[in-house]
C-alpha cells in the first residue's frame, strides 16, 4: 500500500467520523472499482437486452434511435445531481443519509423503504433476466423444456451464487466487478462486430432505427412510444451503488461521484452502439417482437444457431456479473440503513462479518427478499394463467419507480434547504456542478415524476397496486412504530469519537 | 428528416454530458477544502 493512499484513506476515515460513523467496511476500492460497480449495475447487457422485446414491441425500431438516446438525456441530468449530493454527503446510507439531514428523519426513512423496494426489484429482476436467458440455453444443452419453475429454479442458483461471493468479501467482487466492466464492453464489441460482418442477409440502412410510427402493440404510437421508454429507463437504473459503496472507495468525495456519472455515460454510448446494430439486423421485426424472447431470436435469426448461441452464453454471464453487484449495493444500503436502526431486527442487518468485513446478514436479505418477489410472482401466475405482464415487466416497472422516487426525494429536499438557506455553496464537495445545480435538479425531478407515472399505468397497472399497497404498509410501519422509535442518522452524530475509535479497533483485531 | 432529428439528438447527449464533464472538473480543480464545511443538517 503506498503512503499516499494510506493517507488519504485515513483523510477519508476522519471525514466518516465526522457523521458519526466508524470505519466499519473495508476500504479498497479505487476509482475505476467504484465506476465498475454502476456500470455492472446499469448492465447495457441485462437491461437494453432483457427488454428489447418490450421496446420493440412497443416502440418499433424507433424506439432504439429515439427513445434510448432521448431517456439517456434526462438520465444523465439525474445522475449530476445525485454526483453532486454524493460528493457533498459521502457516506453509505446515500439517498437515505441525504434525506434525512437535508430534510428530517422521517423523510429519511420514507426514502430508505422506498429504495428498498427498488432495489428488491432491481436485484429480482437483473437475475430473473439471467435465468431467463440461462434456462433456454441450458435446456438445449440437458434436453428438458425450459418453463416457468426452471426458471425459477436457475434463478434460486443465480442469487445464492451471488449471495456466496458477496459473503466472502469486497475485494473479490471489487475484482469482479472490474473483468465485469471491460466484459461488457468487449461482449458488446464481438456483437457489433459480428452483426456488422456475419449476419445472414445484411443489414438494414441506418435510417431504420430512427422509424416511427411502427409499433406491434394495440396501442396508439405516441402512447406505446412512451411505455417501451421503460426498456431504457430501467437499463439506466442502479448507478446509486457508486454512492452506497463510498464508505468502501478511496478518496469517495471525487471518485464516486464521478463513478456514479461517468457509468451513465458510458452505459448510454456502448448501449447505444450496440442497439443500433442489432436492430439494423433484424429481419423480421414482426416475428421478433412476438417471440418470446426478442433478442434470443433477433441474434440467432442473425448469425445461426450455433454463433447465436455462443453469444448469447456470453451476454447471459455479463448479466450474471450484474447481479453480483448489484446484491453489492443492495445489502450496503441495508446495512447503512439498520445501522441506524431503520429496520425490524437492525441489529443484525447491520452486523458486520469480522472474518470477511462484510455486512453478511445483510447480504443474505437482499438474496432472500429478491427471491420472495419473484415466487410471489410465480404464485400469482399459477392462480391466474391468464396474466400476460410478464414477471420481468412487472419486477423492471417496480424497480424503476421505487428508485428513481428514492433519487428524486433527496433532490427535492436539497432545493427545499438551499431555498431556505440551510443547504449552502460551502456544503457541496469537490464536484459540483455550481450555478447550474439547481437548473439540473429541477428539470432531474420532472423528469422523475414524468416517468414514475409512466411506469405504473395501464399495462403495467400491476406494478403500481403493487407499489401502492407497498406504500401502505410503510405508512402503518411509520405511524405504529418507526414514527417515535427511529432516529435516523441524526443518533449517530452524538457518537462520541472514543466510542468510534473502539468499534474500528475491535473490527481490527 | 427522422434521420437527422435522431442524430441530432444524440448529438445533443454527448454534448451534455461533455458539459457536465467540463464543468465538473473545472470546479474540482477550483475547489478549496478551507471553504468546505460538513452538512450535518
Amino acid at each position: 500500500m503506498s503512503q499516499v493512499s494510506e493517507q488519504q484513506r485515513l483523510e477519508d476515515k476522519k471525514d466518516l467520523n465526522r457523521f458519526g460513523y466508524a470505519q466499519e467496511l473495508l476500504r479498497s476500492m479505487g476509482g475505476f472499482s467504484n465506476f465498475a460497480i454502476s456500470f455492472s449495475v446499469i448492465s447495457i447487457l441485462t437491461g437494453a437486452v432483457s427488454l428489447y422485446g418490450h421496446g420493440l414491441l412497443y416502440g418499433g425500431p424507433g424506439m432504439m434511435g429515439f427513445g434510448w438516446p432521448l431517456v439517456a438525456l434526462f438520465v444523465i441530468l439525474v445522475a449530476a445531481s445525485m454526483a453532486e449530493l454524493a460528493s457533498a454527503i459521502p457516506t453509505a446510507g446515500a439517498l437515505y443519509h441525504w434525506a434525512s439531514l437535508l430534510g428530517n428523519k422521517r423523510w429519511g426513512w420514507y426514502t430508505a423503504w422506498i429504495n428498498l423496494i427498488g432495489q428488491i426489484g432491481i436485484v429480482a429482476g437483473i437475475d430473473y433476466s439471467v435465468a431467463l436467458f440461462a434456462d433456454p440455453l441450458l435446456a438445449s444443452v440437458f434436453g428438458y423444456t425450459s418453463n416457468d419453475t426452471t426458471i425459477l429454479i436457475v434463478f434460486a442458483v443465480i442469487l445464492l451464487s451471488h449471495g456466496i461471493l458477496n459473503h466472502v468479501g469486497i475485494k473479490l467482487v471489487a475484482k469482479f466487478n472490474d473483468i465485469s466492466a471491460w466484459y461488457h464492453i468487449i461482449i458488446v464489441a464481438v456483437l457489433v462486430v459480428s452483426l456488422a460482418f456475419f449476419t445472414n442477409s445484411g443489414l438494414k440502412p441506418l435510417d431504420y432505427i430512427f422509424q416511427v410510427g411502427q409499433t406491434f402493440s394495440d396501442k396508439p404510437y405516441a402512447f406505446a412510444f412512451l411505455i417501451g421508454l421503460l426498456q431504457a429507463q430501467w437499463t439506466f437504473t442502479g448507478y446509486d451503488a457508486s454512492a452506497h459503496t463510498i464508505e468502501e472507495t478511496i478518496n469517495p468525495r471525487i471518485r464516486a461521484p464521478w463513478g456514479i456519472f461517468t457509468s451513465v455515460a458510458y452505459s448510454f454510448v456502448f448501449g447505444f452502439i450496440m442497439l443500433v446494430f442489432v436492430t439494423l439486423s433484424i429481419q423480421d421485426a414482426g416475428a421478433a417482437a412476438g417471440a418470446s424472447n426478442a433478442f434470443i431470436y433477433v441474434i440467432t435469426e442473425a448469425l445461426g444457431g450455433t454463433f447465436g448461441n455462443i453469444l448469447l452464453w456470453l451476454v447471459t454471464l455479463a448479466m450474471w456479473f450484474c447481479g453480483l453487484s448489484s446484491i453489492t449495493s443492495f445489502s450496503r444500503m441495508m446495512y447503512a440503513f439498520s445501522r441506524d436502526k431503520g429496520m425490524p431486527f437492525s441489529k443484525q442487518w447491520a452486523e458486520i462479518s469480522r472474518k470477511f468485513r462484510t455486512p453478511a446478514k445483510a447480504i443474505w436479505l437482499a438474496v432472500i427478499l429478491s427471491f420472495i418477489l419473484a415466487a410471489i410472482d410465480y404464485i400469482l401466475k399459477l392462480i391466474n394463467p391468464d396474466n400476460t405482464v410478464g414477471t420481468i415487466v412487472f419486477m423492471t416497472a417496480i424497480s424503476v419507480v421505487g428508485l428513481y422516487v428514492a433519487y428524486g426525494i433527496p433532490m427535492l429536499l436539497r432545493l427545499v434547504a438551499q431555498a431556505k438557506g440551510k443547504f449552502q455553496p460551502k456544503h457541496l464537495g469537490p464536484w459540483n456542478l455550481g450555478k447550474y445545480g439547481r437548473l439540473i435538479n429541477v428539470i432531474s425531478l420532472l423528469w422523475i415524476i414524468f416517468i414514475s407515472v409512466l411506469m405504473v399505468i395501464p399495462p403495467n397497472q400491476n406494478a403500481g397496486y403493487a407499489l401502492i399497497g407497498m406504500f401502505v404498509l410503510l405508512i402503518l410501519m411509520d405511524l405504529l412504530y418507526y414514527n417515535k422509535h427511529f432516529e435516523g442518522p441524526q443518533a449517530a452524530l452524538k457518537t462520541s469519537m472514543k466510542e468510534i475509535l473502539k468499534r474500528e479497533k475491535e473490527l481490527e483485531s | 428528416m427522422n434521420l437527422i432529428l435522431g442524430i441530432l439528438l444524440v448529438i445533443l447527449t454527448c454534448a451534455v454530458i461533455l458539459g457536465i464533464v467540463l464543468l465538473a472538473n473545472r470546479n474540482i480543480r477550483n475547489y478549496d477544502e478551507k471553504n468546505h464545511e460538513n452538512f450535518l443538517s
